[in-house]
């Protein structure tokens, strides 16, 4: 799921400049690290539930979700089972 | 991260003389306020601070004007925002105001509405757009509104109302803080996933600068956030620019300017990125404008858009 989820990343978000390898894991995607902002965890939110259907209602859980892609992962598969 | 802060939601007057209204308003209603407002903008227009805020609008609305020209184009600017301010009381207080508009909107709105379980309202902060809420009552569906609410905010709200459509039921109006972690984009979001009315006002930036596009807007540049088109688009979700005017004691007219549909790939192919949303803000600028045209004094931001 983490190669789906970078892929997607770099797809919707138009990280055109980003490969799968350079997203690490555990890196911070919002400020340092990937530098996401707002508008991108917009697009997030909207590929998680398009791809995974599933939803990340607002910030309380959007916190824990986007600290990283294995938080990510993480979030999407406790909601998926 | 570069920020924005031009302006801020705190109100001119303490929550003393805030409060002074509200007790004028419950003894001797509208007419009662609407007196001792004259004064109090009379006396506020002579402060140098206070009269420079819309000096730039003025000059790009009415042209370059005497010294005198200016004071009373302050003042009625400032005269006009504070009768909004009190019919905006009058109507938490009361439940007084009578917003009036086209059928053919209304229908509109209410087809858009069925078509997509969900619509994005873009406003600005000019005529009684608050109150423009309460002639919402034909939309049967949950509404939210975007709105900076500052911990310093004195002067009460009007998002309580019964609305005016509706069955006079009385209907609470969810407020997301854009200032909220991520801009509240994930609350913007949960309010549309729940086929709610969400409510943005367009003409005013703030947080990150690269979420702004640059358009023009009387005879000038200025910088406006393309965060509505945006949501619009990821969620495709109908945006309608609407406006509602002051008409009159009590009264006003809410009226749908242009009706936008974002297609759901921009910013994704062609022109990526930001600027993709250029035309979009840029439509929203020119009803803005028209909107000017039409009630020059009631624009209500009292700082310089074009700096």
């Amino acid at each position: 799921m983490h190669t789906k989820l970078k892929e997607l990343l770099i797809e919707e978000l138009n990280l055109v400049d980003v490969t799968i390898d350079e997203i690490e894991d555990d890196a911070p995607l919002f400020g340092e690290g990937l530098g996401l902002d707002s508008l991108d965890a917009v697009e997030i939110v909207v590929l998680v539930q398009k791809n995974f259907n599933v939803e990340i209602k607002n910030m309380e859980e959007g916190k824990a979700a986007f600290q990283s892609v294995n938080s990510l992962v993480e979030f999407i598969q406790e909601r998926q089972a | 991260m570069k920020r924005n802060k031009k302006w801020s939601s705190r109100s001119l007057a303490p929550a003393f003389f805030h409060n002074i209204f509200y007790g004028v308003i419950r003894l001797l209603g509208r007419p009662g306020a609407y007196c001792l407002l004259f004064f109090v903008v009379g006396f506020y227009c002579l402060l140098p601070g206070v009269g420079k805020r819309p000096a730039e609008y003025i000059r790009r609305r009415f042209g370059t004007q005497s010294w005198l020209s200016c004071k009373y184009h302050t003042f009625q600017l400032y005269w006009n925002f504070g009768k909004m301010l009190v019919d905006r009381s009058v109507l938490r207080i009361l439940g007084d105001f009578n917003a009036i508009g086209p059928d053919e909107d209304v229908r509109q709105l209410q087809e858009l509405y069925a078509g997509h379980q969900r619509l994005i309202l873009l406003t600005g902060h000019v005529g009684c757009w608050q109150m423009g809420f309460s002639y919402l009552g034909f939309l049967d569906a949950p509404k939210a509104v975007v709105m900076l609410m500052d911990r310093r905010d004195v002067d009460k709200h009007s998002f309580k109302w019964k609305m005016s459509g509706g069955a006079g039921k009385e209907e609470e109006i969810t407020v997301i803080n854009p200032a909220a972690p991520l801009g509240g984009t994930l609350e913007m979001l949960t309010a549309l996933r729940e086929n709610s009315v969400l409510c943005i006002n367009g003409d005013r930036t703030m947080g990150e600068s690269r979420h702004n596009v640059q358009v023009d807007f009387l005879g000038g540049k200025i910088e406006l956030p393309i965060t509505p088109f945006k949501i619009a688009a990821t969620t495709e979700t109908p945006l309608a620019i609407v406006f509602s005017a002051r008409t009159g004691t009590g009264k006003g007219k809410f009226r749908v300017a242009k009706v936008i549909h974002v297609p759901k790939d921009t910013g994704k192919s062609g022109i990526r990125g930001t600027q993709a949303f250029t035309p979009y803000a840029q439509e929203f600028a020119h009803e803005l404008e028209k909107y000017c045209q039409d009630n020059p004094y009631q624009f209500y931001n009292f700082f310089n858009l074009w700096n």
